[in-house]
């Protein structure tokens, strides 16, 4: 059931955009979660052809939420989650990846929690990266650590559309300079609630 | 092709073998200069008069140097002279073929700085050779403000610069449309990064893609009327094409991983793209009209990203992360093999000129110019600090 939907979305890409936003919000109601198990072979297959592993696709948790009425330079409040030196709301990633780590998620299950408890409220995840990778690559790359921890969100449960996505790539590192210890600090996805 | 096949090459064509015996007892240096002021055309300089010959003569030495195709030599030697007279406000000059007496070009350039100079260096390179010369070349870069980044337009010699905005905000990725009269960019005027089309001449411009998530990345088309662009509204950085006349958007890819910095093959049918799908960024094609799936090009490196098409088709200029450094590499299309072109320092982000022969890239801040013939290095000296992310025009 929920293939078919992910499949129609595909198929009305260039068509009826209310449509489309219709089915988005009705594919999230059925659960994002179950999602990711869904095969289909699609025209934009990234895989190719023959050899192992060239069935292997995979679907999107859906659409990001239409901007909210917020700017996240001045209307993002990080401290909700860094308070007293807590780093509950950065999530830190390995070099190269944007895979949340075992060792970050018990700080995604407090946000959740506190997502859970304050339910007028909205976030912004702000991806960032080390300065060791090329500055386009890295808004890129900075995009996809938010989305990562965006979908870890949502499989907690979090309402897709009250968690928004940012990037700034390299260009605001938490701290200045090179070597391994200052890059580890770099590379992460800061949680902050929208204040307005 | 190797220096020493080059030199044995060079020598032959000379037909100069019992010398090639003596060449190749002697120091490689010295034999390989030799060889490379062989292969290029001789033209003077020296017959140019008038109140600012000094200053022609001096930029068309610097123009033909950087070609790679030209010697400077005096007119006694010359097998090409220049003949004219440089005003203030206008070159009127000639080109004359020295053994024939024959004029091959005779043209007025009109016009302030060093542009119309520039114009007559392109087109003597390309009567001479056939390939088009890159004095005229503009180069659209950020340079860092504060904790913001403006964008920047200027000539390849560093001249003729001009600031774009003034929004102190981060910019960054400009591409110059194939007409020279628009660049796309991203900024995060809005508080998010969004693609925008800024006009050079009246500095009007307009947000082209803000759509929820990242929009970045923006590369002309060949023909000036799309966009080749990474957006992640659909729930991941994907690559996108989005038409400039209706705003039609067509998926290009759609993967799991980060895909960015497309740029266009010159016929217009691929597009080139640098995705983390299967682990470390590397390079993909695709169909530009989103038909097909996309391929893996076996570059040799573990991280390559940023690719540039030169306007040739035939090769593709990239980055590599070697030693925690990055290099610029070039792909050749036809071999399907690739060469680490720089050594020193870190070089960022590489853009083809339009002779498909010199790149410009970032090292450390500041543009530099590279021959990917000769390996020879120009430092683009503009007097701005944290230079990045250069585009050239075609």
């Amino acid at each position: 059931m929920a293939c078919g939907i992910v499949w129609n979305l595909h198929v009305l890409d260039k068509k009826d955009n209310s449509m489309k936003k219709l089915i988005a919000l009705t594919l999230v109601s059925l659960g994002a979660l179950v999602l990711p198990a869904c095969k289909s072979s699609k025209p934009y297959d990234s895989t190719g052809a023959g050899g192992p592993g060239s069935e292997v696709d995979y679907t999107s948790m859906g659409q990001l939420p239409d901007r909210g009425n917020f700017n996240p330079e001045t209307d993002v409040d990080y401290s909700v989650f860094q308070k007293d030196g807590s780093e509950t709301g950065i999530i830190y990633f390995a070099t190269d990846s944007s895979s949340v780590a075992a060792d970050q998620r018990a700080k995604l299950d407090t946000v959740a929690s506190w997502m859970s408890e304050n339910t007028g409220k909205t976030i912004l995840i702000a991806g960032h990266c080390d300065e060791r990778g090329t500055l386009e690559y890295n808004r890129a790359l900075g995009e996809r650590r938010s989305i990562a921890v965006r979908d870890y969100l949502i499989g907690l449960g979090v309402a897709a559309d009250r968690v928004y996505t940012h990037t700034y790539g390299e260009e605001k590192p938490a701290v200045q300079g090179g070597g391994d210890s200052a890059w580890a600090k770099n590379r992460r996805a800061e949680i902050g609630v929208v204040t307005r | 092709m190797s220096k020493l096949q080059g030199k044995f090459t060079g020598l032959l064509q000379h037909g100069a073998l019992l010398l090639g015996a003596v060449f190749a007892f002697a120091p490689l240096s010295l034999s390989a200069q030799v060889v490379v002021s062989k292969g290029k055309l001789q033209v003077a300089l020296d017959k140019i008069s008038g109140a600012s010959a000094l200053e022609a003569i001096k930029v068309l030495e610097h123009d033909f140097k950087r070609s790679g195709v030209i010697e400077v030599v005096p007119s006694t030697r010359a097998q090409y002279v220049v003949e004219g007279t440089a005003s203030a406000s206008a070159l009127q000059a000639s080109l004359v073929d020295a053994s024939k007496r024959a004029s091959l070009l005779q043209k007025n350039y009109s016009g302030s700085g060093r542009f119309p100079i520039h114009q007559f260096a392109d087109e003597v390179v390309e009567i001479l050779t056939g390939t088009p010369g890159i004095a005229t070349t503009r180069i659209a870069f950020t340079s860092k403000s504060g904790a913001a980044k403006e964008l920047y337009l200027m000539d390849l010699d560093g001249g003729g610069i001009r600031q774009i905005t003034r929004d102190s905000v981060l910019c960054g990725s400009p591409s110059i449309a194939p007409d020279g009269q628009r660049i796309a960019y991203t900024s995060y005027k809005s508080g998010y990064p969004d693609v925008y089309l800024v006009e050079i001449g009246s500095g009007k411009r307009m947000k082209v893609a803000s759509y929820p998530g990242i929009n970045s990345g923006a590369a002309f088309a060949p023909k000036g009327d799309m966009l080749a662009l990474t957006l992640s509204k659909d729930g991941n950085p994907d690559i996108y094409t989005l038409g400039l006349g209706g705003g039609s958007l067509t998926r290009i890819t759609r993967t799991r991983g980060a895909d960015a910095s497309p740029s266009w093959a010159p016929n217009g049918t691929h597009i080139v793209f640098t995705s983390d799908d299967r682990g470390a960024p590397q390079l993909f094609t695709a169909p530009a009209d989103g038909s097909g799936q996309m391929d893996r090009l076996q570059v040799g490196q573990l991280y390559a990203t940023e690719p540039s098409w030169s306007p040739d088709g035939k090769l593709i200029a990239f980055n590599a992360r070697i030693g925690g450094q990055f290099q610029v590499c070039v792909y050749d299309m036809a071999t399907k093999v690739s060469r680490v072109v720089t050594t020193a320092g870190n070089n960022e982000d590489p853009s083809w000129c339009r002779n498909s022969r010199h790149l410009v890239f970032s090292r450390s801040g500041k543009l530099v110019l590279l021959d990917t013939v000769s390996a020879e290095t120009y430092d683009i000296d503009n007097g701005l600090r944290d230079c990045v992310e250069p585009a050239c025009s075609r």
